[in-house]
């Protein structure tokens, strides 16, 4: 009987042990922050319920490490519902009101800083059903971003509009870089057209265009085949070698030429910004950084230039980077003007 | 009577304090070059999360909420985007593991 009474005690212990995926610190409604150590309230975190037919889950789908093991809200049970933007749903109806759960587990721990609730989001009623994953906004949460853009239903002209910017976009972008190639060289180039991708897209056919180039001419990359690494490469290591053996930190001191690096590397916006000739973006990606984080850099813009953060992370990571290197990777992006006035410091 | 002649002289041990950016953090200050500021924490730039079945990089991404069927899903986004935004070839699509 025994080996069956130690069974038994260790089943009700087991059935009264709390579930593994809830919060040991925290109560239903809150979850556990565990940089700051303290309870966050769901609703402060992610907003009120999108839709009135959901709540939220428990910890609001996070466990006690800050992951996000399930989604933040769920459907509310058979007969219950949620007009109010509750943080649990109720008899539909009217009807009694579920008192709010309260109580840690864990006892009494210290509650996050108060910060204001976001505003509801919209729910799309797209987001409860099967949903092919181009379908455009089947999200109901504003995800853990605190600046959240409502998005309302498109229009039904909003697509053939879309069309047409994205067609005019594509126009402008082309005659813009075939006014910048034009004015950058004349005559040996005869160039009249070029993808829009040639720039930013080493796999391009585009250069099958670009035949009358020189190699290693400084010249020939005047001419708008700037993008040709091999013309520059051979120049880079024969008129600037004093290059090589300066450090990049050096960059940061010379102010003057660090500023015009960034009025000609930095620049992006305007349609086709993204894919035009070697920014600070490809530059990024050169040194290994992901997207995410020239992304990131941009964003600070114009308190601070992507190109000096870019600097200084290198800098930072790599004490021996130095100015060869970056010269470089300026030829290789075809960035023939960056290099000369990289040149000066030579 | 004339008036002496000035003698400049510059200031011992000076040196040039460049202006570093710093933000706020709740009630902390960070350097966004090295930090970044997560749910009211400064956590590194290289901090990760799980996002369902995926993990991403809180200074970066986020992790949004997709869907409840037919399958619980997330998306993993670059930040700064709208949660509602279509899914672009930057994101990624993960599975609730709950």
């Amino acid at each position: 009987m025994r080996p069956l009474r130690l069974l038994r005690t260790a089943a009700l212990l087991l059935a009264l042990a709390p579930p593994r995926e809830a919060s040991r610190h925290c109560g239903l409604l809150e979850y556990w922050n565990p940089d700051n150590q303290c309870c966050g309230s769901c609703l402060q975190r992610f907003g009120p319920p999108p839709s009135p037919d959901l709540e939220f889950s428990e910890n609001c789908g996070l466990n006690d490490f800050g992951d996000h093991v399930t989604p933040p809200f769920k459907e509310c049970p058979p007969g219950q519902c949620n007009p109010d933007s509750a943080e649990l749903c109720s008899p539909c109806g009217g009807g009694a009101t579920a008192p709010t759960p309260a109580g840690r587990r864990g006892g009494t721990r210290l509650r996050c800083r108060e910060k204001p609730v976001p505003t509801k989001e919209l729910c799309r009623p797209s987001v409860l059903s099967s949903q092919e994953p181009s379908s455009p906004a089947t999200s109901s949460l504003p995800g853990t971003s605190e600046r959240n853009v409502p998005q309302q239903a498109l229009p039904s002209f909003a697509l053939p509009l879309v069309l047409v910017l994205l067609l005019t976009s594509t126009v402008m972008l082309l005659l813009a870089l075939r006014r910048h190639c034009r004015r950058r060289g004349q005559g040996k180039a005869g160039l009249h057209t070029y993808p829009a991708s040639a720039c930013g897209d080493p796999n391009t056919q585009g250069l099958t265009s670009l035949e009358s180039s020189s190699p290693g001419s400084l010249e020939a990359s005047e001419a708008g085949h700037s993008w040709k690494e091999v013309s520059l490469l051979p120049l880079l290591g024969r008129e600037f070698p004093s290059l090589a053996s300066q450090p990049l930190s050096r960059l940061l001191d010379e102010l003057e030429v660090l500023e015009e690096l960034i009025v000609l590397l930095d620049p992006e916006p305007g349609p086709g910004g993204a894919i035009a000739c070697g920014t600070t973006r490809h530059l990024a990606a050169r040194y290994g950084l992901p997207a995410a984080w020239s992304t990131f850099a941009y964003s600070l813009r114009p308190s601070r230039s992507p190109l000096r953060a870019l600097i200084e992370m290198v800098v930072a990571r790599e004490p021996s980077a130095s100015l060869g290197q970056l010269g470089t990777h300026l030829a290789q992006l075809g960035r023939a003007d960056a290099l000369r006035v990289l040149s000066k410091l030579g | 009577m004339a008036p002496r002649g000035r003698i400049l002289v510059s200031p011992m041990g000076a040196h040039l304090m460049l202006c570093q950016p710093h933000l706020t953090c709740g009630d902390k200050f960070y350097d966004p070059l090295q930090h970044c500021c997560y749910d009211d924490a400064v956590v590194p730039l290289g901090r990760t999360q799980k996002c369902g079945n995926c993990t991403f990089r809180v200074c970066f991404e986020q992790c949004c909420f997709w869907s409840l069927r037919p399958l619980e899903s997330f998306v993993v986004k670059v930040k700064g985007q709208s949660c509602f935004l279509a899914l672009s070839p930057d994101d990624r699509l993960c599975r609730s593991v709950g």
